[in-house]
């Protein structure tokens, strides 16, 4: 299953916990790519990021991160592996600086100038105490650690939660920076749409333990379309691919296709409808439609 | 095992617990002088002085080192750096005994010191008693370290210190009921026989065993968060 194209790779990975169930997911991030991770509270984002870093086992199903199969290869794979959680936490009553004299012990490839600048970006102060630090800044630190060390692969499991406008801001900046380089690959879940929308390349939408799907963030966003239509009273809407959602209130209603080609508003004239406007979504918008569609499908 | 990051991982925890193992080894310390010059009329309090010096040291590392570290979510940082279970759990013992062995070994050794000191310290016969003791402590020192490495759970861990502490007293009360040590602990010479050093032995055994049953129980985990 090793395509070195890919930096992370799952097939038919699974993992039961009592009121939980990951099932069967396939995924695969190539390298020098944002990954969105997608999904609802509850959908199994942490799971699977925590499956791909090792720190759970899965029941089944094979995972490869930069070619090592995990989690028997997660230690050769961590030394290349940036992560940083929402629910991670560094030393309390230790500073930023304890840190910092901790991870550059550890990793050879750790870059001093890269985490002073990171300090100086980020706002933050070295000799700062942990237990001082807002949840934002919290999450700097956590980044910095991650960051100046040169991952190949940057896991980031709900970074952005609970943060204020600017630290989002910053966050993902630095998130975007760590592109330049092309061989570098970042894993990022999040239940906000807008900070996904923001930065990646690719788009995984997951609920219930499932993958919804999988797609490029320009061709899904090209591909999803909303249309307002006049319609008579018999109307009814012909048969297309991709028809996710119908909704009618009187003479009016609003058609969302998953599947969207110029040919869609000929036949729905033919049907007798009048296309007042074709409008895109926005990731929030097909989320909110492709997550109840899927839930409905898979009920 | 790569020896570099598990020492890296004991520095850690030794500079996050010098400061209040320093405190818990002058506790101990002080106890010790107050035995030695406060009179007999502070021998109680000195005693339980000492007790709680040495059991403080040795839970607050355990609590801080170990269970803190996932009760925190610091546990999910030190699992996402690249260290197998074995070297994480070799880390944390060696810090945890590199934490209470030096101060359960300085104030037992200075305790027995003065208390046998002179003439008018306690009888030497006693000595060998205070040995099983000593390494009883020890014993339920490794049974909480274990227990918490494990479970990584405040409820377990408080259950191992309170059954540590009541298994250890009924335990030595059944030991000094034993003829090997009830007919010579009053004496005046120390009687290293048969008997106490079939008990140090097994204490020693069960210390070992309870380490290794830590790896043994620490391989089969398979989810760290």
């Amino acid at each position: 299953m090793n395509n070195s194209q890919n930096a992370i790779e799952c097939q038919g990975v699974g993992k039961h916990y009592p009121y939980f169930r990951l099932n069967d997911i396939d995924l695969a991030v190539p390298t020098g790519t944002v990954m969105g991770l997608v999904g609802p509270n509850g959908a199994g984002k942490s799971t699977t990021l925590r499956i791909i870093m090792g720190l759970v086992h899965q029941d089944h199903g094979d995972v490869s991160v930069l070619g090592r199969s995990m989690p028997k290869g997660q230690i050769d794979a961590k030394w290349e592996i940036g992560y940083v959680s929402e629910d991670m936490r560094l030393h309390p009553r230790q500073s930023i600086d304890f840190h910092l004299r901790f991870m550059k012990s550890i990793f050879p490839t750790w870059d001093d100038e890269y985490a002073s600048t990171l300090l100086d970006r980020f706002g933050l102060i070295a000799e700062q105490m942990i237990k001082g630090l807002s949840h934002g800044q919290r999450v700097k630190a956590s980044l910095l650690m991650a960051l100046a060390r040169h991952p190949k692969l940057l896991v980031l499991d709900e970074p952005t939660t609970g943060l204020d406008p600017v630290a989002r801001r910053q966050i993902l900046a630095e998130v975007s920076a760590v592109l330049a380089d092309e061989s570098r690959t970042v894993l990022f879940s999040s239940h906000n749409t807008l900070d996904v929308e923001q930065i990646s390349d690719q788009i995984t939408f997951i609920n219930n333990g499932c993958i919804v799907f999988t797609e490029d963030k320009e061709t899904l966003l090209d591909s999803w379309r909303r249309l307002r239509l006049q319609v008579p009273d018999d109307f009814a809407v012909p048969k297309m691919p991709g028809l996710v959602d119908v909704r009618h209130n009187g003479h009016l209603a609003v058609v969302t296709t998953s599947q969207y080609k110029t040919g869609i508003e000929t036949a729905l004239v033919e049907a007798g409808a009048l296309v007042k406007g074709v409008e895109r979504l926005t990731l929030e918008e097909i989320f909110l439609t492709s997550v109840p569609a899927h839930q409905e499908a898979a009920s | 095992m790569n020896q570099s990051i598990v020492r890296q991982l004991v520095k850690k925890d030794l500079q996050i617990m010098k400061i209040p193992a320093l405190s818990w080894w002058a506790a101990g310390i002080a106890a010790i002088g107050i035995a030695v010059f406060g009179g007999s009329a502070f021998d109680l309090a000195a005693f339980i002085l000492f007790i709680t010096g040495m059991a403080g040291a040795g839970v607050h590392a355990v609590m801080q080192t170990v269970v803190e570290e996932r009760r925190e979510h610091t546990l999910a940082f030190i699992m996402s750096l690249p260290i197998t279970v074995r070297e994480y759990t070799s880390a944390k013992l060696i810090a945890n005994l590199a934490i209470f062995g030096p101060i359960w070994l300085t104030l037992s050794g200075v305790g027995c010191f003065l208390s046998f000191a002179g003439d008018d310290g306690m009888p030497d016969g006693t000595l060998p008693f205070s040995t099983i003791v000593l390494v009883g402590i020890f014993l339920a020192y490794t049974t909480i370290l274990t227990v918490s490495l494990v479970t990584e759970s405040i409820g377990y861990s408080i259950g191992a210190m309170v059954g540590a502490n009541i298994g250890t007293q009924i335990y030595l009360w059944a030991i000094v009921d034993l003829y090997g040590i009830r007919s010579v602990i009053g004496g005046p010479t120390p009687v290293w026989n048969g008997t106490v050093l079939t008990i140090l032995a097994v204490q020693t055994l069960a210390i070992v065993m309870l380490i290794a049953l830590t790896y043994v129980l620490q391989a089969r985990k398979r989810d760290f968060i």
